[in-house]
C-alpha cells in the first residue's frame, strides 16, 4: 500500500532515498581506513634516509610529521582504473609550499589557501590503503577562490596551479603545472646525469634551486619578510615534461640516498613485501563545468567565471554585510552549465536534486534563445541563474543544517509561494552587482561602448520583472519586488521592453548578437 | 496531420483508437481542458531524457511498490517514451477542449505557455492506476518544472504528489 498523499509545493533538499545507504557505505569504508591507518600508520616509511631537504642524492624530502586527518572532511571517487579512493583534509597540519608560491601572492598568507590532503589509495590486491600526501598551490586569484573544494579527481576546469605528491613520509613523488585544469608540465626530483638537456621524449633536464617554505616560525634570517615562516633551500636536480606523461611515464620518482627506488614503469616500484607500498597514481581529473556547445555562450561563461565578476562588483556596493558575503561565497560555488533544446518559449531553466541524490545543480540555456538573444542577455542569464544556483546550494548545504533553506520553506509556505517567487524575492536586493557586474563585463569583453551605466541596471531585472499577463486589462502582473523598488508603470514597461529588446536582439538591442 | 499521427502510433506501438482513449490522453486532457481559455499549450511534449529522467524507477519519485507485471506488460512502450528517437508532440485531435497550440520556438510576448511530459503510467501493488506527468510553465522569460503524481479516480485524476524539479 501507499505512502504519502501530501503535495510539496517546494524543491526540496531532501535527500533522495538512495542517498542514505551511499553516506552509509562511505562512512563504514573511512571507518575501516581510519583503523588500518591507525594500525599502519607508524610502518609506512620508505627505507632508511638522512635529512631533510638535502642537496647531495638530490631528493626532496620535507620534514616529517605526525598526520591527523580530519576525517569528516573527505572526497570519495575512484580512478580512471577502477581503484577508490578516499582523500581526506590535513587541514590542520604544517603546510609546505614552494617559494614561487608565495611570490605569486605577495603580503598574503599563502597557508591560508593551500589545500594540504591524504589520499588512501585502496590496493586492488588486498585489504589495505596506501597513502599519498596530495597539496595544492593557486596560480591566480580565481583558482584561490576554488581551492575549497579541490580534490586531486575534481579540478575546476578553469583552474591553474600546481599540484605536487608527496610519499606518506615526504618524499616528493611527482608534482603537476597545471593550466585551466590541463597539465602543462610534469615535474620530478631526483638524479639524472643528462645535466640540462633535453632527454627522452619532452623532458628536460634542469639543476634548480628550488625554496621550500613552511608555516612553522624559524630563525629571523630563514624568515626574510619576517611572516613567522621557515625558508628551506636546495639545489637539485629538476625533470620537467611537457603534458602529464612525456616519453618515460613521470609518474613519480622516488630516490633513496642516491639510487632509484621507485620509477614506475621502469621496474623499480619499490618493495611490494614492504609495509608502505607506493601507489601508483592517475593524471588529476577534471570536473567539466563548462559543458556549452555554443562557442559565443561558452566564452561569456568562461569570462564571468574568470574574472569573479560579482565578487569584483559589491566591493563597490553599498550592500549589506550578509549580501556581500553571500555573493562573495557565490564565487566558491560550482556549477554545470550546458545548452540543449528546452521547451518552446523557454529561454532557460535551472535543474536540480533530479535522481542522484547529490544537490547538483545544472544550468540549461535553450538553443533557439542562444541563437537570438545578445551577448549582453546571455551574460545577465548566466549571472542571474548563478545567484539562483547558489542560494540553491546554500539551502541545500549541510554546514548551514538547513536554516536558510528552512527560512525560506517557511516563509514560502506561509505566503502560498513556490522556490522560485522567494528567489527572485531575495535576488531583487542583487539587481546593483548584476549591473555592476554587466557593465564590467562589458567594458573588458561585451564591445559595446555606448551603453549608459543605467542600461546593464534595467537589464539586470531580467527574469525578476513580469510573472504574467493579463489580456482583459492588457496589463502585466510584476513580482512584488520589482513592483514596490520601481515604483512608476512607465518605468516597469520601459525597463521590461528593455530586456526584450536584449533577448530578441531586435532593432533597439544595445549588444552585439552572440 | 496524417503523418504526424502515423509516427506517433509507430512510436507507443498503439492504434490511433487506442490513443485517443488511452489513460495517457485521460490525463493530459484532465490537466490542458482545466486550464484558463487565454493559455497556451505547447505542441511538443518535454522530453524525460532531457530533464534528467532516465529510467521508470527515476520517474517513481514516490517511491511506491509497483506491479512489476504491469511494467513487464508495457516495458517497451515505456523505454520508448523516455528515450524517444523522435520529438513527440500532442495531438490536438485527442484534446477533447478547446486548446490554444504553441508552435513557436522562440520568444512569445505575453503568452503563458504549458508544456507537458508524455505521462508515465505505474500501476502500485494496490492495484490503483497512476500517473506521473512533468508540467512546466513559461511566461517570457520565467518558467518553472513540477514533476507530478495522480491517482486514477473513475471519472478523474486526484493530485497525490508534486514538486518542483527547475525553474528559471
Amino acid at each position: 500500500m501507499l505512502f504519502l498523499v501530501t503535495s510539496f509545493l517546494f524543491t526540496s533538499c531532501i535527500e533522495e532515498p538512495e542517498a542514505p545507504k551511499i553516506q552509509t557505505v562511505e562512512n563504514d569504508q573511512l571507518v575501516k581506513i581510519k583503523a588500518w591507518f591507525e594500525e599502519n600508520k607508524t610502518k609506512l616509511r620508505l627505507p632508511e634516509r638522512g635529512s631533510n631537504f638535502r642537496s647531495e642524492s638530490q631528493e626532496l624530502i620535507l620534514p616529517f610529521f605526525e598526520k591527523e586527518p580530519d576525517w569528516d572532511k573527505f572526497h570519495h571517487y575512484y580512478f580512471p582504473d577502477g581503484r577508490e579512493v578516499f582523500e581526506v583534509s590535513l587541514e590542520n597540519a604544517t603546510k609546505y609550499f614552494p617559494k614561487s608560491f608565495l611570490d605569486s601572492f605577495p603580503d598574503q598568507d599563502a597557508s591560508k589557501f593551500i589545500v594540504q590532503n591524504i589520499m588512501f589509495i585502496k590496493d586492488v590486491a588486498s585489504d589495505r590503503f596506501d597513502p599519498l600526501i596530495a597539496r595544492y598551490y593557486p596560480g591566480d586569484e580565481y583558482s584561490k577562490s576554488k581551492m575549497k573544494k579541490i580534490f586531486f579527481s575534481g579540478i575546476n576546469e578553469y583552474w591553474s596551479g600546481r599540484i605536487d605528491i608527496f610519499t606518506y613520509d615526504e618524499h616528493h613523488f611527482v608534482g603537476f603545472e597545471v593550466f585551466e585544469s590541463e597539465i602543462k608540465k610534469s615535474i620530478r626530483y631526483g638524479v639524472n646525469n643528462n645535466l640540462n638537456s633535453r632527454i627522452a621524449g619532452d623532458c628536460q633536464v634542469y639543476t634548480r634551486e628550488v625554496v621550500w617554505v613552511s608555516n612553522e616560525p624559524g630563525d629571523p634570517e630563514d624568515d626574510p619578510y619576517g611572516y613567522g615562516t621557515t625558508y628551506h633551500s636546495l639545489t637539485i636536480t629538476e625533470v620537467s615534461c611537457t603534458g602529464s606523461m612525456g616519453e618515460n611515464p613521470p609518474q613519480g620518482t622516488i630516490y633513496i640516498d642516491g639510487d632509484p627506488y621507485y620509477e614506475f614503469g621502469n621496474g623499480e616500484e619499490g618493495c611490494p613485501d614492504c609495509d608502505y607500498i607506493i601507489p601508483v597514481i592517475s593524471d588529476p581529473g577534471s570536473i567539466i563545468l563548462n559543458q556549452l556547445t555554443n562557442p559565443c555562450a561558452s566564452g561569456i561563461l568562461k569570462q564571468l567565471l574568470k574574472t569573479s565578476n560579482i565578487k569584483s562588483s559589491v566591493g563597490h556596493l553599498n550592500q549589506m554585510n550578509e549580501i556581500v558575503q553571500l555573493l562573495n561565497n557565490a564565487n566558491d560555488f560550482d556549477f554545470i552549465v550546458k545548452n540543449g533544446d528546452l521547451a518552446n518559449g523557454t529561454q532557460r531553466e535551472i535543474v536540480f536534486n533530479l535522481s542522484t541524490g547529490k544537490n547538483e545543480v545544472t544550468i540549461n540555456l535553450n538553443n533557439a534563445y542562444l541563437e537570438s538573444a545578445t551577448r549582453l542577455s546571455i551574460a545577465r542569464t548566466i549571472l542571474h541563474e548563478s545567484i539562483h544556483a547558489y542560494l540553491l546550494y546554500v539551502g541545500c548545504a549541510p554546514q548551514d543544517e538547513g536554516i536558510f533553506y528552512n527560512v525560506m520553506m517557511n516563509y514560502a509556505y506561509s505566503e502560498g509561494l513556490i522556490m522560485n517567487d522567494i528567489h527572485h524575492g531575495l535576488m531583487s536586493q542583487f539587481v546593483d552587482a548584476i549591473g555592476y557586474s554587466l557593465n564590467e563585463w562589458n567594458s573588458k569583453y561585451g564591445g559595446a561602448n555606448s551603453i549608459p551605466r543605467g542600461y546593464f541596471d534595467d537589464i539586470a531585472w531580467g527574469g525578476l520583472s513580469a510573472k504574467s499577463f493579463i489580456n482583459e486589462t492588457g496589463q502585466y502582473v510584476w513580482y512584488p519586488s520589482f513592483n514596490v523598488l520601481i515604483t512608476s508603470e512607465s518605468e516597469r514597461i520601459r525597463i521590461h521592453n528593455n530586456i526584450v529588446h536584449e533577448l530578441k536582439n531586435d532593432e533597439y538591442a544595445k549588444s552585439d548578437p552572440c | 496531420m496524417l503523418k504526424v499521427i502515423l509516427v506517433n502510433l509507430i512510436f507507443f506501438g498503439m492504434t490511433e483508437t487506442q490513443l485517443e482513449s488511452s489513460k495517457e490522453y485521460e490525463l493530459i486532457n484532465y490537466l490542458v481542458c482545466e486550464k484558463d481559455d487565454s493559455v497556451f499549450i505547447d505542441e511538443r511534449f518535454i522530453s524525460w531524457n532531457e530533464v534528467g529522467y532516465h529510467s521508470y524507477n527515476e520517474i517513481n519519485v514516490i517511491n511506491m511498490k509497483l506491479d512489476r507485471e504491469f511494467y513487464e506488460d508495457h516495458k517497451q512502450q515505456i523505454d520508448q517514451i523516455i528515450n524517444p528517437t523522435i520529438q513527440q508532440k500532442v495531438e490536438p485531435d485527442f484534446i477533447k477542449c478547446k486548446v490554444n497550440l504553441n508552435r513557436t520556438i522562440s520568444f512569445s510576448p505575453k503568452k503563458t505557455i504549458y508544456s507537458y511530459s508524455y505521462p508515465m503510467l505505474m500501476r502500485g501493488e494496490d492495484q490503483k492506476l497512476y500517473g506521473v506527468i512533468i508540467e512546466r510553465r513559461t511566461f517570457e522569460i520565467d518558467n518553472y518544472s513540477k514533476i507530478k503524481v495522480f491517482k486514477k479516480l473513475k471519472d478523474s485524476w486526484e493530485l497525490v504528489y508534486e514538486n518542483l524539479i527547475s525553474f528559471s
